[in-house]
């Protein structure tokens, strides 16, 4: 079993772009959510970025959805995007914005396909920085886009279809986010690191003992929140890991030895289990360091509550690739379920602001109760008996689930063709 | 002594397709047996059912006794299987892929990391072994793809075409290691569409074609079969009369072409062999300058059984 573990760890460590990914997302998020959502009194940290849109690609509807994300409220004063045409360059030249975004010309398309695609970063030179153009063609930037167009891969070629189509209308909202997160990879990138870095410098100079207590405040509850959505998404990377080796041919070779099937599944559900605890535990260092999280009073509680929500976010993951007829369909109905929970189980929007009617639902998805749990534990000083509720869904479930996909993928991945 | 390993009837149909039509042979200790194929011949099948990743759909397999069907945990602990197309972990080094491979079965520690310099020095990638294999060359991966195979020291290693697509040099750096691992008492079951790699390589070998079995054994019994002898080309300062009846007075010598100072002549399977059809020559008086002799290829054999060429 460890060597089949230690292999795929090492694996993703020679190939980390996606897992940066997931560490990313969180961080980007709560950054940006956390600015909508007022921040917790840390807003006056941030002075609202302004920046100006020049979408070359007006037809593209990557490009579109994220002109508005850029430009929607939720945005607010974080980012204050104005959609501008050729004129951006000179109203820079002035001095009116902090930056201009370009987003190229065939831009959807290109991401689409998975080709390379360069979103031009014009920065403002009276902001302290060289002026130059940047082009985001920077490595990691680079990196990013072409693992977020990997990650979303085929499914993003999907849900255009959906939003075309207009049929189901949640496809619209997962076409939404998934340009979303395309903007996380891209163009968001350059200028919400530096104010991270501005973060951890300003903290410092901070005199002791100002609002300690309430750590960041909103800011750590949506990397909270966010982080149990990248520990899906993680999941569904590393469990989907099995089509990758099927492909290759690597299961072929492995089931050539004495192994059993079941065994490297489930090694590769430990991996998963593995590589989700250290992508939380990164996160959750960072967000110590930021000051947006302070020490639980039961840091036991939070782990525990990590494995198992990590558990059963393999078996969920798992169960449903175990059931889909083929890969491209399992990757697309896991992408969806996971939106789908994330949406309602509190991981987009804070369970309290989520409508009643869906409230309701939020019961039926993980998210919902690691949510509770971690809220409880990170937030209200809750113990280990507190949370045991929560603990005893998700191991439940996770138990379940993993059990049965267990069943489903030795079923699916034993045969192999010559 | 029971065979390494023994194939009896074996059967493979995918719907309407046959594709392993009663294959049976059998390989002993440190043979390198050869399966010699065009494509679509069935030899990867066959070996997917030897290694027990197919089941066979009539017939059986057995590795030292242990029949795959009965017991395939304890047979594939005795197989080594190189697939036909190269698979390994492109983002790991080439040492890490061994090391996965002999944790697999078990190895670790000192044992694992002497049993991977070993190999790593053996398929000579010693130098480039902590480079990601994305890295590599063709040949290169093509020899990893090989180790793989090799770690857990197998009694029988299957390889499916361990040589497609690389060039000469690389293969040869390949055949190599093939005939090291059975020059150390190890089986081999060597697929291939290549003629010339299975005379070099093979002690014995079977011709397939359709599923089945067209002819088997050694290279030099299998060019018996082809019932032609060898064809003897003469060079000299004689005229073709002197040839002619020179020749004539050695029975089973039939003259193919005789002109002035040249002849082509068959040494017939039944006839005197090659070396008493020249003495015989030699005692007539005759001088040659140049003497070719040209054995019957395989080529010549897979021709004549299925009236079409190896390649396509
Ligand atoms: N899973 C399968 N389903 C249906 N037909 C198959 C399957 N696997 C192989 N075949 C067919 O069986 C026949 C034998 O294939 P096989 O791969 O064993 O040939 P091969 O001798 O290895 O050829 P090559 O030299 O091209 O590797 C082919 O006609 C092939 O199309
Ligand atoms: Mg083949």
């Amino acid at each position: 079993m460890w060597p089949l573990i230690l292999k795929d760890l090492r694996r993703r460590l020679r190939r980390p772009a996606s897992t940066l990914v997931m560490v990313a997302f969180p961080l980007l998020m709560s950054l940006a959510l956390g600015s909508v959502f007022g921040g917790g009194g840390a807003n006056d940290r941030f002075p609202p970025i302004h920046i100006l849109v020049e979408n070359q690609d007006p037809d593209g509807f990557l490009a579109n959805a994220l002109v508005n994300a850029l430009g929607s409220p939720r945005s607010g004063d974080f980012i204050q995007a104005e959609a501008v045409g050729d004129e951006g360059r000179s109203m820079m030249e002035k001095g009116k914005a902090s930056a201009l975004v370009v987003i190229p010309e065939g831009f959807s398309q290109a991401l689409l396909d998975s080709r390379p695609t360069v979103i031009h970063i014009v920065r403002n030179p009276s902001e302290g920085i060289k002026p130059e153009i940047v082009v985001l063609g920077s490595e990691l930037v680079a990196t990013y886009l072409d693992q977020g167009s990997r990650l979303l891969g085929g499914e993003l070629g999907q849900i255009k279809e959906l939003v075309d189509a207009r049929q189901i209308p949640p496809a619209a909202k997962v076409g939404a986010v998934a340009a979303r997160i395309t903007e996380r990879l891209s163009g968001a990138r350059d200028y919400l690191f530096p104010p991270l870095v501005g973060i951890a410098s300003a903290k410092e100079a901070e005199p002791e003992g100002a609002n300690s207590s309430t750590g960041g405040g909103v800011f750590g509850y949506v990397l909270m929140m966010t982080t149990v959505m990248a520990l899906l998404f993680v999941a569904v990377r590393s469990v989907g890991d099995l089509f990758e080796e099927q492909n290759s041919g690597m299961l072929r070779r492995q089931l050539a030895t004495p192994m059993p099937v079941a065994r490297i599944i489930a090694a590769k559900f430990l991996f998963s289990v593995v590589l989700g605890l250290l992508v939380m535990a990164i996160l959750a260092t960072t967000g110590l360091a930021l000051g947006w999280l302070d020490v639980p009073a039961a840091p036991g509680a939070a782990i525990l509550l990590g494995l198992v929500f990590n558990l059963a976010a393999c078996g969920v993951v798992a169960v449903i690739m175990g059931l889909s007829g083929n890969e491209k369909q399992a990757g697309i109905m896991s992408w969806l379920i996971v939106m789908g929970m994330s949406a309602l189980g509190g991981s987009m929007v804070p369970l309290q602001q989520l409508p009643a009617a869906m409230r309701g639902l939020a019961d039926y998805t993980l998210n919902y109760w690691a949510i509770d749990g971690f809220s409880q534990v990170m937030f209200e000083g809750a113990g280990m008996g507190d949370v045991a509720g929560n603990l005893a869904v998700l191991a439940g479930t996770g138990l379940l689930l993993s059990v049965l996909a267990n069943a489903l993928l030795v079923r699916r991945f034993r045969k192999v063709a010559p | 002594m029971t065979p390494v390993l023994e194939v009896r009837d074996l059967h493979k149909v995918f719907g309407d397709l046959t594709a392993v039509d009663g294959i049976s042979f059998s390989v002993n200790e440190g043979e390198i047996y050869g399966f010699l194929g065009p494509n679509g011949a069935g030899k990867t099948t066959s070996i997917s059912m030897i290694c027990g990743l197919l089941p066979p759909t009539e017939g059986e397999v057995l590795v030292m006794g242990l029949s795959i069907a009965e017991d395939p945990r304890g047979v594939k602990r005795l197989l080594g299987v190189v697939p036909q197309e190269v698979a390994v972990y492109e983002e790991l080094s080439a040492r890490m892929n061994l090391e996965f491979w002999g944790g697999i079965y078990g190895l670790k520690g000192k044992a694992l990391r002497e049993r991977v310099n070993g190999l790593l020095a053996q398929v000579g990638l010693d130098d480039r072994a902590a480079e990601p294999v994305k890295n590599f060359s063709g040949g290169m991966k093509r020899r990893l793809n090989l180790a793989m195979g090799l770690v857990h020291d197998p009694q029988l290693i299957l390889l499916d075409e361990p040589t497609v697509g690389i060039d000469p040099q690389a293969r040869h750096k390949i055949l190599d290691i093939v005939k090291q691992i059975a020059a150390d008492g190890r089986t081999v079951l060597y697929t291939t569409h290549y003629l010339e790699e299975a005379e070099d390589l093979c002690d014995r070998l079977a011709i397939i074609d359709h599923g089945s079995i067209l002819a088997e054994g050694t290279v030099a019994e299998l060019k018996a079969k082809l019932g032609e002898g060898s064809l003897l080309t003469v060079q000299g300062g004689f005229k073709a009369p002197e040839l002619a009846a020179a020749a004539g007075a050695v029975a089973g010598l039939q003259p193919v072409e005789i002109i002035d100072g040249r002849g082509m002549l068959v040494v017939g399977r039944d006839g005197p062999g090659v070396s008493n059809a020249l003495s015989g020559l030699f005692q007539a008086g005759l001088a040659f300058d140049d003497i070719t002799i040209k054995e019957p290829n395989l080529e010549d054999l897979f021709l004549n059984l299925t009236g079409r060429e190896l390649r396509d």
